[in-house]
């Protein structure tokens, strides 16, 4: 038994020396490596970075780029691994992180490494969401609005001719719809339970309202503008039978499904739905449109950047695989696939001729906030998740109530470290 | 004299030498740390901050008290007591109903029925939330035999009211085997005389049951307790990956576990995590503390 | 009561006992078998209820083998379980002896301490172990995943227990003739603990194998993942592709259930040593 047990101590050392050996092996250690840390996508989207790392790679040979699929709590990987020293280089950041990393200095200002003229190339309401203290921590890999997408047979149906410009009009045209024997008009983001949280962002908006003020360094996401929006949203749109589709009649299908399945009108999401439709139904005529207006204009897009790590040993090298990533030839490629949108401002002619449908998504950006909420960024979002957690719970619930609930949890939480004004 | 003080000595450095290994790795990975997270619980400290945690602010027992008014938290120790007082009893009743009736002596093949009993518990936490979330997915089986009988499709793992519930359908399902199997040991290492002499007294078989088994079973169900107590307040994975790790919907998944590992490792509330892990172990401490005396004063 | 009544009575109490267990085994069963079944259909069918015999096959299996480094996973998680495991038995073994039979000061401190850890639970000590771990430069190492686990409360507590029951006869016969401390431990009482130590083998190589909370946290790069971790990252990037993923589930499930039909006997043992005798 003494000996068996030794055999297998020696066994298991033997087999972690020589898995541990077999990864720097196979290179004969003169490639360099960089590694891409990302959260877990659809195979599309992982095919599409794949090749745009190909290109990085074809142009700087003895370079392996490695991605590192992330599953789980993405920032719970990347902060124990900062605190580990052993963070990927290169790694995707989200506008409410921005405040997180930057001021502790964990990741690095890419003005240092990359030409002013190239940074300028972007969109400015989204390099703001990855600026802290004059300096900019990540640049948008692409980023996406949310928008509507509407059944055009349906619409011709019941009689309209064009996609209402304002809530008033929607949803009159949510009764004439219904009239013409639509189960319910608004689908996908406005049925329980599937309520995406940040779905109430544009509503706050466009009543008037904001999540938090930048100048002023307050949160006024309970403001009785703002409280207009969230009571919209959850109340006439949700909580009223009358224009969102019960969940049953949608299908498992459900989302953008339902729109080609007739079993609801209008659908609001971002530009991956496009991708989506085109499986389902490749030839099919559908129309998009931009969020109508309520009080105003108004919201949200979604955009992750790339930013460096402070412990990647190839600094330079991994601000160059971000240049060549949020370039001109890699962003056609993202548009190509159609998930998202191109960062880029010398990319919008060129965008909106060749993808005439998706016009409506960069219509929008000029109106949209991003989760730039301040430095407890997270827990704004998280606590505002929360609401629509309470409604979901009791479709009953004083929305009012459970909006101050969570201005009040943030305050509280707030107390000892006064990182906003109250 | 001389030798025998010699002998003594060599025993002594002999003796720790034996035991140094596990001293040394108990120091570094259990007393370095648990002392660690004690002094932790008093600072404020992220995982981010580099320096070490002593350079945290001293903040004196404002973790502990946060706790106790942070709705978050509040809803998680609710979430793992309701969990607890649920499928602790449900585990032992169910596994001790099986042991007795495959321990009877007119049932053959218990090895088998063990066996197959046994199997859930050993297979891995992950393996066996995928193998719930397909059953119980929204156009999974189990909706589809309820629809049969004009059940409407639920959301199973989306809304908050049946999201716990199924995780404890699932930690129930997984643990039976385990504690069917020890009680079944606990069966069988009862004296077979004590029924014999029942059975002359007269006695029922509830009644054989009630005076003989139970008390007999009586540190088997203890153990069985403590360690279905402990194993109910320490959960975290089953709720990490029904939840893909944010203990939604609504926080309808929230165990204290899940809660201290969000705030020590994405929150960036180190100190907070471990005034949490505090109080787990105080509660963990009193509960088996209060078994202990309700065993020791029955007897 | 005549003895047909209460033959008939026997019989119909036997048959309702074999009904209950016979439908809590199937209750156990049944989404294994549901899970293997799904795992060998095309994806096409993987979302409906019908068997189709005549398209089950092992593709699944061997599409994983192929886009996942299954293998590495695999190799992982045996070289850690391995490692973990059989270090632990021989760490546990000296200080289970030493608390047993050895003379050494503090020895009663030290015994009072195993038994006041068993009581901590391991997720109190999380947080500062993975500090302690990104400051020893071990995280996504083998060393990290192994080395904090190589001791056990409750593994050398059983084992003093054991050792407390062997004979002294057998040491002192030893002593005198002239062995020393070493030499009668590892030769003479250690290898009479071998039901002991078998059953600490199967319960700590299953647990380790599938153990989840702390490979997740120090397995950072997909090279270094465990079989759990991987299945984890395999399930969240194939949410939609449900054969794949269950057979994800049986390429994981399978060997910890092999190990234990081998070694039923010493797990049962192993995990009743301690419930019964307390």
């Amino acid at each position: 038994m003494q000996r068996m047990l030794i055999i297998g101590a020696v066994l298991a050392v033997a087999m972690m020396v020589f898995l541990s050996g077999l990864g720097t092996e196979i290179g004969g250690n003169k490639e360099t490596k960089l590694y891409i840390g990302c959260w877990s996508a659809s195979p599309v989207e992982t095919d599409l970075i794949n090749r745009q790392i190909a290109l990085f790679e074809k142009a700087h040979p003895g370079v392996k780029v490695k991605l590192e699929t992330v599953t789980g709590s993405y920032d719970t990987y990347i902060q124990t691994n900062i605190a580990a020293g052993t963070e990927p280089d290169v790694f995707y950041l989200e506008p409410q992180e921005t405040y997180v990393y930057a001021s502790r200095g964990l990741v690095l200002p890419l003005d240092k490494y990359i030409p002013k003229e190239i940074i300028d190339d972007f969109y400015p309401n989204l390099l703001a969401a990855f600026s802290y203290d004059g300096h900019v921590y990540g640049l948008p890999k692409d980023f996406n609005p949310l928008i509507m997408y509407y059944n055009k047979e349906m619409f011709k149906t019941a009689g309209i001719v064009q996609f209402p410009k304002t809530w008033t009009e929607l949803l009159a045209a949510c009764e004439k719809l219904k009239q013409a024997g639509a189960t319910g008009a608004l689908g996908d983001s406005f049925r329980k339970p599937m309520i995406v949280d940040s779905f109430v962002y544009p509503y706050i908006v466009q009543a008037g309202g904001q999540v938090y003020d930048e100048q002023a360094n307050k949160l006024v996401f309970n403001s009785p503008e703002s409280l207009a929006g969230f009571k919209f949203f959850y109340e006439t749109l949700f909580r009223d039978k009358k224009y969102a589709a019960e969940a049953k009649t949608l299908g498992s299908s459900g989302g953008i499904g339902a729109l080609v399945e007739k079993k609801t009108a209008i659908v609001c999401s971002g530009g991956w739905s496009m991708t989506g439709l085109q499986r389902m139904a490749p030839d099919w005529d559908y129309g998009t449109a931009v969020l109508p207006a309520g009080k105003q204009m108004g919201g949200i897009m979604f955009t992750t950047a790339y930013a460096i790590g402070k412990n990647s040993k190839h600094p330079e090298l991994a601000a160059e695989l971000i240049r060549t990533l949020t370039g001109p030839e890699c962003e056609k490629m993202t548009a190509a696939v159609g998930l998202a949108v191109p960062p880029l401002k010398s990319l919008e002619h060129f965008y909106r001729t060749t993808y005439p449908r998706s016009a409506p998504l960069v219509e929008m950006t000029p109106y949209c906030i991003t989760n730039t909420f301040g430095k407890k960024a997270r827990l704004v979002m998280n606590e505002i998740d929360k609401v629509t957690g309470k409604f979901v719970a009791a479709p009953e619930a004083d929305i009012a109530l459970a909006v101050n609930q969570a201005y009040e949890t943030i305050k509280k939480a707030d107390a000892g470290d006064k990182e906003y004004n109250w | 004299m001389f030798g025998q003080t010699k002998t003594h000595n060599d025993e002594n450095i002999k003796g720790w030498l034996f035991f140094a290994p596990f001293a040394i790795l108990a120091a570094v990975f259990f007393f370095i740390p648990l002392i660690g997270s004690l002094l932790l619980s008093f600072r404020e400290y992220s995982l981010l901050d580099g320096s070490p945690f002593t350079a945290g602010r001293w903040i004196g027992i404002q973790n502990y008290v946060t706790a106790f008014t942070d709705p978050t938290f509040l809803k998680a120790l609710g979430n793992t007591c309701l969990y607890t007082v649920i499928t602790v009893p449900a585990k032992l009743i169910i596994a001790l109903g099986l042991a007795l009736v495959c321990n009877a002596k007119i049932v053959k093949a218990k090895g088998f029925f063990r066996t197959v009993y046994y199997l859930p518990t050993i297979t891995s936490s992950v393996a066996i939330s995928i193998i719930f979330l397909y059953l119980f997915k929204a156009d999974g089986l189990i909706n589809m035999v309820l629809s049969k009988f004009g059940i409407a499709e639920i959301a199973w793992f989306y809304e908050p009211k049946f999201a716990l519930p199924i995780i404890m359908v699932m930690a129930t399902w997984a643990a039976v085997g385990f504690y069917m199997v020890i009680f079944l040991a606990g069966l069988q290492s009862i004296d077979p005389t004590l029924y014999e002499a029942a059975q002359i007294d007269g006695a029922s078989e509830w009644r054989q049951f009630l005076n003989v088994t139970l008390p007999c079973l009586k540190p088997t169900i203890f153990f069985n307790l403590v360690v279905a107590m402990i194993g109910s307040f320490n959960i975290f994975d089953f709720a990490y990956i029904i939840s893909g790790g944010n203990g939604g919907p609504a926080d309808s998944t929230m165990t204290i576990v899940l809660y201290l590992y969000q705030n020590g490792f994405s929150y960036l509330k180190m100190g907070y995590a471990s005034s949490i892990a505090f109080i787990l172990f105080a509660i963990i401490l009193a509960l088996t503390f209060v078994q202990k005396q309700f065993f020791k004063e029955e007897e | 009561m005549n003895r047909r009544d209460s033959a008939i009575r026997k019989n119909f109490v036997r048959v309702c006992f074999y009904i209950l267990i016979s439908a809590y085994a199937l209750i156990a069963l049944f989404p294994f078998v549901w899970a293997f079944i799904t795992s060998l259909k095309p994806t096409a069918d993987a979302n409906n209820f019908s068997i189709p015999l005549d398209k089950l096959s092992f593709t699944n299996y061997i599409y994983i083998m192929k886009e996942f480094p299954y293998l590495r996973w695999f190799a992982n998680s045996l070289a850690i379980s391995l490692g973990i495991t059989v270090g632990s038995i021989i760490i546990n073994s000296f200080a289970g002896y030493a608390l047993a039979r050895m003379n050494f000061k503090g020895r009663k401190t030290m015994f009072w301490l195993v038994l006041a850890m068993m009581m901590v639970p391991g997720q109190v000590l999380l947080v500062p172990q993975y500090v302690i771990l990104a400051n020893l430069g071990w995280v996504n190492t083998y060393q990290g995943l192994v080395v904090p686990a190589l001791f056990s409360c409750f593994g050398t507590f059983m084992m003093r227990q054991f050792f407390l029951s062997v004979p002294r006869s057998l040491e002192e016969a030893a002593m005198i003739d002239g062995a020393g401390r070493f030499t009668i431990f590892w030769k003479i009482v250690f290898p009479l603990a071998k039901p002991a130590v078998a059953a600490q083998f199967i319960l700590t190589f299953v647990g380790v194998w599938n153990d989840f909370l702390w490979p997740s946290l120090i397995a950072k790069r997909q090279e270094m993942y465990t079989l759990t971790v991987g299945l984890n990252s395999f399930y969240s990037q194939y949410t939609q592709y449900w054969d794949q993923i269950q057979a994800g589930v049986m390429l994981i499930s399978i060997p910890a259930i092999a190990i234990f039909i081998i070694f039923q006997k010493q797990f049962v043992e192993g995990m009743t040593m301690g419930a019964v005798k307390e």
